[in-house]
């Protein structure tokens, strides 16, 4: 597509042509090996106890490593560069390590299927765009396939992850464009067939579940509970006379996946650590969030912290009872599902836990306790912090969930320079004070049909000494409606006696393409 | 107005036949004129539309024709000012005008001579308009005087075009409006430092009396102008006679009287222009460097550069490496990745009715590196209008062509003037 020039007519003469997204990062390479998995077992579990049984043959080393030393990974992150990226060259630039990297479970973890308003994951998304975004790494892992995820993003509104672990790890992938990783895809190849797994399985007349749940690295079955030792212990046989190399995990008391030995939402976070740590901007914390069964190899890598969210499956609570309890790192929520994962940075102490929504009282937004933390350099992560404070604010007072209070709504009007102007989504400019000002007398004017908002891929960048540019997806859902996104930029620039330290210039919103 | 001090140049034209040449439908001479005032004066300037033109009239001229926005609308002959995009009214003239002024006696007395009535939309608070065939003209401009004398009506007759005949209250017209708008800037201390007034027609004449005016009769001028000029005993010297047509004639004007700049864009040589040091970078010259850039890309689809490696090198190098561009519709891409796509679009637009203008080029610096740029970028294909109201970031960069590099354009679309979506299907937005 041209710069400037847009008319459809263009199109007609156009070749078409890929269109990316996103700036792509340098290639990384993988050179170093390194030994800090656990043995890979096979485990299942029928009701009130766990049976594990041992490999065959121990691994000390992960034979990914070995066998993607040379691979040329594009990874897609969420983190902005500090440094200029010079596109093109193969030099690893320079990267910031996450402060967190936050790896979740989706279904009755980030996402309370019991609640149509998704209140806590509105809660986690509004403390992740305040307090993380800027400086963390946000990890979906799911037993989901692909297709799933996306039908599950249409339902809940979640955030935009940096990088998806799918199919009970069976997959990664990257960014937006979700770029498989071939590496993992190689790895993974080893000691497998599809074809073979999914023959045996027929032969024992076992149940598949649907078509999008079976896929390249994985065949997933249904089966009932009081089956399950006794199948699991067949088919495992009867594969490893086949001559391949599987793990088969049960959970939530139905699903049976097969998969190869390798893989496993564990495997699959202790290759990207691997990876990250050997390119040097390994995160400083890791936390892992899970509920069920296909969770436990999560808490298992090593140096993790991680949360059972409240509402948890039996088959892990079970877990944490026999091997989490005395850990330390492991902490098991009160809280239901994202609420639970919020709980967890709180008693972890791994960060911020109260997000704008929390802060929100009487008087408007309270401070974060991280605004003036020391040795935070002035300006960084706090234009963003304004974004998201400001549109948190501005959603409760016409939502009327904050008094109407004209002091209060000062705290929208006091951060906009004069003369600053914002550009529409619906296609008009106008002075921004103006029409802030004039949205004051809607106090309340959806308290009836609540209007939820969200922001994800929010970044920060400094433009020049005292100005900043913030950009985000905006994403704004009425009670019974669909949701509309929009595309948004602001520039801030530098003001004292500020909530947190920067006044608005100028705001554009673009409709996003439906 | 978008800046508040005195404005260095006013210029304050006509629209039919004067800024807009109806005869030509590549409105070659307007978009010149547009290009330089957006280059070089919006940022310290005022244009000032003075027209005949009913608020209805004026606004279907703007959805036909490439026409930039001016501070300030003098519209219905001088009756009504308004300003700014949001064309508010100025009351302080509307309470002048109300002075004696009897809108129904004025209709009445039309009606007894049973003159034809303009449409609805061109009968405006102070002004009434029939139409009247040149040849009865001065008959009924003196029965009329007549009847306004006798039934003591403040009012005055304005016949242009050979056939519009306005009835105003005496204190208005185009000469008055703008004679009010100049008093009201000197009070605000925003006297103009240059003044040039440009007409066509009987009911422009005015303009050229208000006092220390430049004036520029355009090249097409209507007899009737002409021979007032003619015809005129004051002082004449500040009135240029334009060879040239509309817009064109304008822009002569401001050569003769030695207005700077007065070279539009469009007519320099088709190149981005030499180095700049980012030391001598100002919001004024990084205006100036984006209406060169779209002139650029314009010229390239319309094939009126080389598809040359250095042209299109040009072109490249104004793109940050890491820009973002996010589309009026609704996804975002990097400029500097795709730009090869553009390579194919040299002379796309060749032979096509085609252009692609800008229009409220506002320039802020917002470090000795940054500079935020707002403005409205229109496309006009045949008929057809689009328009993207436009964010962009620029940033200083030495050893580019420009000096400049874009580092963010975002768009949407203008209501009502929604450009269309490609029909490609790109993958998902960012």
């Amino acid at each position: 597509m041209s710069v400037f020039v847009s008319m459809a007519s263009l199109q007609a003469c156009l070749m078409s042509t890929p269109l990316c997204a996103s700036l792509s990062l340098p290639r990384l390479s993988l050179a170093h090996p390194v030994a800090h998995l656990s043995r890979p077992t096979l485990r299942f579990f029928s009701g009130d106890h766990s049976i594990t049984m041992a490999q065959s043959s121990p691994m000390s080393m992960p034979a990914w490593v070995a066998s993607c030393a040379r691979g040329r990974m594009r990874f897609r992150a969420s983190l902005k560069e500090d440094t200029a990226i010079d596109v093109g060259s193969e030099s690893v630039a320079a990267r910031a390590s996450p402060r967190l990297m936050l790896v979740s479970d989706l279904d009755s973890t980030m996402v309370d299927h019991t609640d149509k308003a998704h209140a806590s994951l509105l809660r986690f998304n509004n403390l992740w765009a305040a307090e993380y975004a800027h400086n963390s790494l946000l990890v979906f892992s799911t037993g989901r396939s692909l297709e799933k995820y996306t039908e599950l993003r249409r339902q809940a509104p979640l955030l935009t992850p940096a990088l998806c672990i799918f199919s009970v790890g069976t997959e990664i992938r990257y960014g937006v464009t979700m770029e498989p990783d071939q590496d993992w895809e190689n790895y993974l190849n080893q000691g497998w067939d599809q074809a073979v797994v999914l023959e045996e399985v027929k032969r024992l007349n076992l149940r598949l579940q649907d078509e999008s749940e079976i896929r390249p690295h994985k065949v997933s079955c249904q089966i009932d509970k009081k089956d399950a030792t006794e199948i699991i212990d067949t088919l495992s046989r009867r594969l490893k006379d086949r001559g391949l190399d599987v793990k088969i995990i049960f959970s939530h008391g139905l699903d049976l996946d097969v998969l190869p030995k390798g893989a496993g939402k564990g495997e699959a976070l202790a290759f990207l650590l691997h990876k990250m740590k050997t390119e040097g901007w390994a995160p400083q914390e890791t936390l892992v969030c899970g509920d069920s069964g296909n969770d436990i190899e999560l808490f298992e890598v090593d140096g993790v912290h991680g949360v059972i969210v409240g509402g948890a499956m039996e088959e892990l609570k079970h877990w944490y009872e026999e091997n989490g309890k005395h850990n330390n790192r492991l902490h098991q929520a009160k809280e239901r599902c994202a609420g639970g994962i919020v709980e967890a940075l709180e008693e972890l102490s791994l960060g911020p836990y109260l997000s704008p929504r929390d802060r929100m009282g009487p008087n408007g937004i309270q401070l974060s306790d991280t605004a003036s933390e020391n040795g935070q350099p002035k300006g960084s992560g706090l234009a963003q912090r304004e974004v998201v404070e400001f549109n948190t604010f501005f959603e409760k007072w016409i939502n009327g969930e904050v008094p109407n209070d004209p002091e209060t709504f000062q705290r929208l009007t006091s951060v906009i320079a004069p003369g600053s102007t914002m550009v529409y989504p619906w296609g008009v400019e106008k002075n921004l004070l103006e029409s802030v000002t004039d949205a004051q007398p809607k106090h309340g004017l959806t308290k009836d049909k609540k209007f939820r908002t969200w922001i994800d891929c929010i970044q920060e960048q400094k433009l020049a000494e005292g100005v900043f540019m913030v950009t985000w997806h905006a994403w704004q859902m009425s009670e019974g409606a669909e949701r509309t996104g929009y595309f948004a930029t602001a520039i801030f620039r530098e003001k004292e006696g500020t909530p947190n330290g920067v006044e608005w210039l100028r705001v554009h919103e673009t409709p996003r393409k439906s | 107005m978008g800046f508040s001090g005195a404005p260095r140049l006013m210029i304050v034209s006509d629209l039919d036949n004067t800024m807009v040449d109806h005869k030509d439908k590549n409105y070659t001479s307007l978009l010149r004129f547009g290009a330089l005032w957006q280059a070089d004066y919006n940022h310290d300037s005022l244009l000032v539309y003075s027209t005949g033109r009913s608020p209805a009239l004026y606004a279907e001229l703007r959805s036909e024709v490439p026409l930039i926005t001016p501070g300030i609308t003098i519209m219905s002959v001088g009756t009504e000012i308004r300003y700014g995009d949001t064309m508010a009214p100025d009351l302080g003239w509307e309470e002048e005008l109300n002075q004696g002024w009897d809108r129904d006696a004025i209709v009445e007395e039309g009606k007894k001579l049973d003159l034809k009535f303009q449409v609805e939309s061109e009968q405006r608070p102070h002004k009434v308009s029939f139409y009247v065939e040149k040849d009865k003209a001065e008959e009924v401009i003196k029965t009329l005087t007549e009847k306004f004398k006798e039934r003591q009506l403040n009012a005055k007759i304005i016949y242009s075009g050979g056939l519009d005949l306005d009835v105003l209250p005496t204190g208005a017209g185009k000469g008055q409006a703008l004679a009010y708008l100049m008093k009201k800037l000197k009070a605000e201390g925003r006297a103009p430092g240059h003044t040039l007034v440009c007409g066509d027609s009987g009911n422009d004449a005015e303009l050229f009396t208000v006092p220390d005016v430049y004036g520029v009769i355009v090249g097409n001028a209507m007899e009737e102008l002409l021979k007032w000029h003619s015809e005129h005993s004051g002082d004449k010297s500040h009135i240029y006679l334009a060879k040239e047509r509309c817009a064109a004639g304008i822009l002569e004007a401001m050569q003769h009287f030695d207005l700077q700049p007065n070279v539009s864009p469009r007519d320099q040589a088709r190149s981005i222009g030499t180095v700049g040091e980012a030391s001598q970078m100002t919001a004024s010259t990084v205006a100036h460097k984006v209406v060169d850039y779209l002139l650029l890309m314009e010229n390239w689809l319309k094939g009126g550069v080389d598809k040359s490696d250095t042209v299109f090198s040009r072109l490249k190098s104004s793109l940050a490496p890491d820009a973002s561009y996010v589309h009026a519709f609704g996804i975002i891409t990097n400029p500097y990745e795709e730009i090869d796509t553009i390579r194919e679009l040299h002379g796309v637009m060749k032979e096509k009715p085609f252009c692609m203008w800008v229009d409220r080029v506002r320039v802020e610096k917002m470090s000795d590196t940054t500079y935020l740029a707002r403005f409205d970028k229109w496309e006009k294909l045949g008929s057809r209008f689009g328009c993207a109201i436009t964010t962009a970031l620029l940033q200083t960069k030495a050893d580019t062509v420009n000096g400049l590099q874009w580092k963010l354009i975002q768009e949407t679309w203008l209501a009502g003037y929604e450009g269309s979506s490609p029909k490609s299907d790109a993958p998902k937005a960012a």
